[in-house]
């Protein structure tokens, strides 16, 4: 099992603002293959690699609760979107801080997407810099699918 | 780049979308008058309404001054001291009309009689009965207190500690988010409060508006407080700390840095990696598929939107 | 009626403001513990009433106020551990008509708490400042408690 070139295709289309496409590809997918747990550990691990290209090279909790704050403030007009416990767990844990508690799943699986997206832009990527980091990310994915 | 700013370096503040005219942020709570969070009794004796005592009156023999004589009736009343102050606004209206304050108005038949009383008589005589109430003015409304509307000293205090949290929030922070939010209107000055922009007092109107808001929102937390929450200085023991950490200046620096990449990143050995249930991740796939694409173009257009300004 | 705001339950939450911990943890365990349920109690939310309204006024943008909790959050693991959502709403409450009747009214009286303590640290108030918010404060608190 590992990380599907549509799943990266759809990954990448989101992060440039082009949800319906990405949306389509899901819609393709799905219609095609029981397991589309490729998509959510390659998030995940993108994810994981921004945030510690972003704070590297020490963070510290405070800078996560005030980076968070940013964001829901730019996010302000849907305040649900991104909850903020849930965001600042998953940043301080993809960051090596300690395991989040057990937030709900659909809260997690958000998270990590929309801090994913404002990450790149945090850390500026162009689109070669974003193909490279999907490229990391599928690596490290295909290892965790691996198992 | 700071590790806390969502945005390019070189991106202006991301402004809010709409920039609502605030309001004068140096409200004063009033001691009483227009503005009480609380009801006050009604009194006992209900007094007569405007029509009923401005029948009452007309049946009255006119009051005869220098130069009252021909002079067309109007049937207004002069505020008492209570209804004046219970409207600041209105305080003005009786010197407007020429009308000193808290005095009764001329009297205005042009009729005259034999045996009218001074205007001085009628005056104390009207003084000692009860205050007229307006039959728009809430029974709350009425009050004795004289601290409304708020004292230029207690305005210019709220005033100047807007001030400084405008200073503040504009100087460079390293640590802090590098913007400004929530900009001025065209024609505030820097050093104004939202509310001083025209240069003016807020009218009457605005105010009660402002005060009936106020009211209903402060009846929220009034409504609160009616609920029993055990041990009050019990919880102001346990939240000391805490509260000495809000009030450190300069603010504390309490969290411990660490390094970002100290820890595996994945792998077994991490503890979220170890024993993920493939239920989860598929749910996670579900979520993010469905709802998480379906945000994604709003959620870049606010993201991208200050990178382009 | 209930009894109005004491001299002493003032004395307290000034103390507190006025960052006179020691002077603070004496005068609060000294006090009446079955009138600060209700006089203390109710100053206290009279107190972040008035400060929550002239620091973020009506109008004031949404993204101010999360920033601000942000901010307040992010100064100790101590006030890390205040519920942000909790303390945005209570903020949004006072200038919106956000509603709070659904908020544990102990966990709302804690958090308003905290961020009185946080705006009046922020506004740096001189004596006289202080003084003055807490009689409109003490003001406030009485016509509640009428």
């Amino acid at each position: 099992m590992s990380v599907t070139d549509l799943e990266v295709f759809m990954l990448r289309a989101h992060i440039a603002g082009e949800g319906e496409e990405a949306q389509r590809a899901f819609s393709r997918q799905a219609a095609t293959s029981d397991d589309m747990s490729g998509l959510a550990w390659l998030v995940h691990a993108a994810f994981v690699i921004a945030a510690r290209r972003q704070f590297a090279p020490t963070w510290n909790k405070g800078q996560v609760i005030r980076y968070v704050g940013q964001v829901r403030a730019l996010l302000s007009e849907r305040p649900g979107l991104l909850d903020p416990r849930v965001a600042e767990d998953e940043l301080a844990s993809a960051l090596g801080g300690q395991a989040p508690a057990s937030h709900e799943i659909g809260a997690v699986a958000t998270a990590r997407l929309f801090l994913l997206d404002t990450l790149i832009a945090s850390l500026d990527l162009d689109d070669d810099g974003i193909n490279a980091l999907l490229s990391e990310a599928r690596k490290a994915a295909d290892q965790m699918l691996a198992r | 780049m700071s590790a806390d700013d969502p945005r390019k370096p070189d991106t202006p503040a991301p402004q809010p979308a709409e920039h609502v005219q605030r309001s004068e942020p140096g409200r004063e709570q009033p001691a009483s008058g227009p503005r009480a969070e609380a009801t006050r009794p009604v009194p006992a004796e209900h007094p007569p309404s405007r029509t009923e005592h401005n029948q009452a009156r007309r049946a009255e023999p006119p009051l005869q001054g220098p130069g009252d004589a021909g002079r067309p009736g109007n049937g207004s009343q002069a505020p008492t001291d209570t209804a004046a102050r219970a409207t600041g606004a209105s305080a003005e209206r009786p010197a407007e009309q020429g009308n000193p304050p808290h005095e009764a108005s001329p009297g205005t038949r042009g009729r005259a009689s034999a045996e009218a009383p001074s205007r001085t008589e009628h005056n104390e005589a009207r003084r000692a009965r009860p205050p007229i109430e307006r039959a728009q003015e809430p029974a709350e409304w009425r009050d004795t207190d004289s601290s409304w509307p708020p004292s230029q000293a207690d305005r210019d205090s709220a005033r100047a500690l807007y001030r400084e949290y405008r200073k503040d929030r504009t100087t460079t922070d390293p640590t802090g988010s590098g913007h400004e939010r929530g900009t001025k209107s065209v024609g505030e000055k820097d050093n104004e409060s939202p509310g001083e922009a025209s240069g003016r007092p807020p009218t009457g109107p605005e105010l009660l508006k402002a005060e009936g808001k106020e009211t209903s929102r402060g009846d929220k937390f009034q409504k609160q407080v009616n609920e029993d929450i055990g041990d009050v200085i019990d919880l102001g023991n346990t939240g000391v700390e805490t509260v000495k950490d809000l009030m450190a200046q300069p603010s504390p620096t309490g969290h411990p840095e660490v390094l970002a990449n100290s820890h595996p990143a994945f792998g077994p050995e991490t503890p979220q990696h170890a024993g993920v249930d493939p239920s989860a991740v598929a749910e996670m796939t579900l979520v993010l598929g469905v709802i998480g694409f379906q945000a994604g173009r709003w959620l870049h257009h606010k993201i991208e939107k200050p990178r382009k300004e | 009626m209930t009894m109005p705001v004491t001299d002493e339950q003032e004395a307290t939450l000034h103390a507190q403001l006025a960052r006179k911990f020691d002077e603070y943890e004496r005068l609060l365990n000294s006090m009446d513990p079955v009138a600060a349920r209700t006089g203390y109690r109710t100053l206290v939310s009279a107190a972040f009433f008035t400060a929550a309204g002239e620091r973020f006024p009506e109008g004031s943008p949404r993204a101010d106020i999360i920033e601000y909790v942000a901010d307040v959050r992010a100064r100790s693991d101590r006030t890390a551990e205040i519920d942000p959502v909790t303390a945005e709403r209570l903020l949004l409450a006072v200038s919106t008509d956000e509603e709070i009747d659904d908020i544990d009214a102990r966990i709302s009286f804690q958090t308003q708490g905290f961020l009185l303590a946080a705006l009046i640290g922020d506004a740096s108030l001189d004596g006289q400042q202080l003084d003055d918010f807490m009689a409109r404060s003490r003001r406030l608190a009485d016509r509640w408690l009428a």
